[in-house]
C-alpha cells in the first residue's frame, strides 16, 4: 500500500513539474516572436497576458476532458468511451450554432458559452432518459442512445450550417472555428468560472475514485461489494457531464484528449483510479498546453493559428487507430 | 483483342472505339468495321465541335443581351450591384434583388429572388430576366448560376477585388443598361471625391499615417488581407492597414499579431451589440495597444460603407479619412 502511494506521489510530482515546465515554456513562444525581456516588461496587459490566459484555460480544459474521459471509460466499461460519447459534443455544437446564427452572440458576451453549455446538458439528460429501462440505466443502452441522439442532432447542426449564407459568412466561420476548438478567450470571468467548476469536479471525482475501481469490475460484482450501482452511475455521469460541459462552453470541441490521455496514463500507471484520475488530469493539461503551443506557432508565417482541434486530432488520430487495432485482438464474448 | 479486350472483331452494341487509332488500324479494317470507324469519327468530331462551341462561348464571355425597346428586366444577385444599378438611374430596370439588398430604400420594394450568395434559380427564372448580374467571390460557380446559364439566361458576374473593379463594374453596367453617360459621370465624380480625400493627407509621410486594424468579425478575429478592397479603402482614406501583408481577402488573424503590430486606430465593422470600443479595451492582453490606450476604437461606422463594394464605398473612404485625421489634428 505504501509503495503504491509512493508511486502516486512520485507520478504526481513528476507530472506537476512537467506541467510547470511546459506552461512556462509556452509563455515564450507564439504567433509572434517577442524577446523575453520585452515580454516580461510588457506585463499581463500585453502579449504575456494573452498567452498566460491561454495557458491557464488550456490547463483547465485539458484536465477536465482527461478526467471526464477516465470517468466515462470506467463507468461505461468501454475503452473507446470519451467525454463526448453521450452526445455532449453534438448538443453543445447545436447550442453554439443556434446562438451564433440567431445573432445572440452579438448581444451578450456570454451567449456562446451559455448556449453550448445548455445544449450539451440538455442532450445528456435526453440520452440518460432515453437509455433508462425501469429503474436501471444499462450501459449499452446509454452508449446506443448517445450515438443515436448524437447522429440526429449532428444532422440538424449540419442543416443549420448549410443555411448560413454569404451574408452570414462570419457566422459560418464562427461555427467552424467553434467546432474545431480554440483556447482564445477574451473574458477572465469565464476563465475563473470554468476553472472553479473544473477544480470542484476533479477533486470530487478524486475523492470518489475508489468507487470507479469498484465499477470497472462490473455492475453485479460492484453491487455485491455493497456499492449502490445506479446512484454511483448517476453521480459520475453528472460529474463527467459537468467537466465536459464547461470545457466545451469555454473552448468548443477539442477531440481526442479525453480518449488518448487516460489510455496512455493507464498503460503507464495501471488501473487504480486514485492514481489514474489525478495523473490523467495533469497529463491532459500538459497535452493541451503543448498542442496549443503547436497550434499558435504552426502558421505564424501568415499571422494566424491552427484550430487546436486539428492539432489534437492529428496527434490523437494515429493513436486511436493503433488502439482500435489492439482492440481487435481482444475477443468479445 | 487478347485478354478479353474488345477489339474490331468483337461486335456489340454501343459506340465503337478502335484500340489502335494509328493508320495501320484503319488499313486493316474490313468494310463493316470501316463504317463503324466512320461512325466513331463522326461522334468524336461532333463532341469536339460541341466542346469547342462551349469553350468559345465561355471565352467570348457573356451571351449578348437581347435588346428591347422598352426597359430591361434585370435581376441583381448582390447588394452592391443593386446599388450601382440604382446609382446609374436604372433602378426601374431591376425586377428582382436579394434579401440583402437594402439600399437604396426603393430596392426593398422589389421582388426577392433568394439571398446574397444563395440565389433562388426558380424565383429568378419566374421573373423572366433578360440579364442577371452579380459580383463576389465564388458567385461564378454557384449551382444556381450554372443552372441559369444552362437555361440561356445571360448571366454577368463582375469582379470586386479593388476600386478599379468597382469602376469597371459601373462602366460595364452602364454599357449593359444603355446608360454609358451616366456611368461616365458617376465614375468621374467618384474619382474626384477620392482625389479630394487624398489631397488632405498627401503631405503626411508614410510613417506618420495612422496604423489601422480593421476587424470585420470576432470569434475568430477576421481582418482584411492583401487582396481585399477594404485594404485599399484604408489606404485611400490615409491609413495603413496593419494586416495588408496577410494572404487572402479576409484572413483569420491571431490576437498576438494584432497586439504585436500595435494599431493606433481600430475599426470595428461587424456592427451590432457586443463588440464595442469598451469591450475591445477589456480583452485580455489588449490593454497596452495604442488604439485602446488612446481610446481610438471606431465602432460606429456603417459597415455597408466599408464592406459593400458599391458607389457608397467612396463615402466610406471620406468618413474613415475624416475620423482618422480629425482626431489627430491638434
Amino acid at each position: 500500500m505504501t509503495s503504491r502511494r509512493w508511486m502516486r506521489t512520485r507520478a504526481l510530482v513528476a507530472l506537476s513539474a512537467l506541467l510547470a515546465l511546459v506552461a512556462t515554456g509556452a509563455l515564450f513562444v507564439g504567433t509572434v516572436w517577442v524577446p523575453p525581456g520585452e515580454l516580461l516588461a510588457g506585463g499581463l496587459g500585453g502579449t504575456l497576458g494573452l498567452r498566460a490566459s491561454r495557458v491557464a484555460i488550456g490547463i483547465v480544459v485539458g484536465a477536465a476532458l482527461s478526467a471526464a474521459g477516465v470517468i466515462f471509460q470506467a463507468v461505461l466499461r468501454n475503452p473507446l468511451a470519451e467525454p463526448y460519447v453521450l452526445g455532449v459534443s453534438s448538443g453543445a455544437g447545436l447550442g453554439a450554432a443556434v446562438t451564433i446564427l440567431s445573432g445572440a452572440v452579438a448581444l451578450w458576451v456570454w451567449a456562446l458559452p451559455a448556449g453550448a453549455f445548455v445544449g450539451g446538458l440538455l442532450t445528456m439528460v435526453l440520452v440518460y432518459r432515453l437509455a433508462r429501462v425501469g429503474a436501471r440505466v444499462p450501459v449499452h443502452s446509454l452508449l446506443l442512445a448517445g450515438v443515436a441522439v448524437g447522429a440526429v442532432i449532428g444532422s440538424v447542426l449540419m442543416f443549420l450550417v448549410s443555411t448560413a449564407s454569404v451574408e452570414g459568412g462570419g457566422s459560418l466561420r464562427s461555427i467552424v472555428w467553434w467546432l474545431l476548438g480554440s483556447l482564445q478567450i477574451t473574458d477572465l470571468t469565464l476563465l475563473a468560472v470554468v476553472g472553479g467548476a473544473v477544480l470542484v469536479g476533479v477533486v470530487l471525482a478524486f475523492v470518489l475514485a475508489r468507487d470507479l475501481n469498484v465499477m470497472v469490475l462490473g455492475e453485479e460484482p460492484a453491487a455485491h461489494l455493497g456499492l449502490s450501482v445506479e446512484r454511483t452511475k448517476l453521480v459520475f455521469f453528472a460529474l463527467g457531464s459537468l467537466l465536459t460541459g464547461v470545457s466545451v462552453a469555454a473552448c468548443g470541441l477539442i477531440g481526442f484528449v479525453g480518449l488518448i490521455v487516460p489510455h496512455t496514463m493507464r498503460m503507464i500507471l495501471g488501473p487504480d483510479h486514485r492514481t489514474l484520475l489525478p495523473c490523467a488530469a495533469l497529463a491532459g493539461a500538459v497535452f493541451i498546453v503543448v498542442a496549443d503551443t503547436i497550434a499558435r506557432t504552426a502558421l505564424a508565417g501568415v499571422g494566424t493559428e491552427l484550430p487546436i482541434g486539428v492539432v489534437t486530432a492529428l496527434m490523437g488520430g494515429p493513436f486511436f487507430i493503433a488502439l482500435l487495432r489492439r482492440q481487435r485482438r481482444v475477443t468479445w464474448s | 483483342m487478347k485478354n478479353g479486350i474488345p477489339g474490331p472483331e468483337t461486335s456489340g452494341p454501343g459506340i465503337f472505339v478502335s484500340p489502335s487509332l494509328g493508320p495501320e488500324g484503319i488499313r486493316l479494317a474490313t468494310t463493316h468495321e470501316r463504317r463503324r470507324l466512320w461512325a466513331a469519327a463522326g461522334t468524336v468530331t461532333t463532341l469536339l465541335a460541341l466542346a469547342a462551341a462551349m469553350l468559345a462561348s465561355n471565352l467570348l464571355g457573356d451571351r449578348p443581351v437581347p435588346s428591347s425597346g422598352s426597359r430591361l428586366r434585370i435581376v441583381s444577385l448582390s447588394p452592391n450591384i443593386t446599388e450601382i444599378v440604382f446609382a446609374l438611374g436604372a433602378g426601374q430596370d431591376l425586377v428582382g434583388v436579394t434579401t440583402a439588398c437594402d439600399y437604396p430604400p426603393e430596392a426593398r420594394r422589389l421582388a426577392r429572388a433568394g439571398g446574397f450568395g444563395s440565389p433562388d434559380a426558380e424565383a429568378i427564372l419566374a421573373l423572366k430576366p433578360q440579364l442577371v448580374v452579380g459580383s463576389g467571390p465564388g458567385m461564378d460557380v454557384l449551382p444556381a448560376v450554372e443552372l441559369l446559364r444552362r437555361r440561356e439566361v445571360p448571366v454577368c458576374i463582375l469582379s470586386e477585388a479593388s476600386f478599379g473593379d468597382l469602376f469597371l463594374a459601373i462602366r460595364r453596367l452602364g454599357d449593359l443598361t444603355g446608360r454609358v453617360e451616366a456611368a461616365a459621370r458617376l465614375t468621374a465624380s467618384l474619382s474626384e471625391r477620392l482625389a479630394a480625400v487624398e489631397r488632405r493627407f498627401r503631405d503626411v509621410p508614410e510613417g506618420k499615417r495612422p496604423r489601422v486594424y480593421v476587424e470585420i468579425w470576432m470569434q475568430p478575429l477576421i481582418s482584411v488581407g492583401a487582396s481585399s478592397f477594404v485594404t485599399e479603402l484604408v489606404r485611400r482614406a490615409g491609413g495603413i492597414s496593419i494586416t495588408a501583408d496577410l494572404p487572402g481577402d479576409y484572413p483569420q488573424v491571431s490576437p498576438e499579431v494584432v497586439v504585436a503590430r500595435d494599431p493606433s486606430v481600430i475599426v470595428l465593422t461587424h456592427g451590432g451589440g457586443s463588440a464595442t470600443a469598451a469591450s475591445v479595451g477589456r480583452r485580455v492582453g489588449w490593454a497596452r495597444v495604442t488604439a485602446v490606450r488612446e481610446m481610438r476604437v471606431i465602432a460606429d461606422l456603417l459597415p455597408d460603407l466599408i464592406l459593400r463594394p458599391g458607389p457608397r464605398l467612396v463615402e466610406g473612404v471620406e468618413e474613415l479619412s475624416r475620423r482618422l485625421y480629425a482626431e489627430v489634428a491638434p
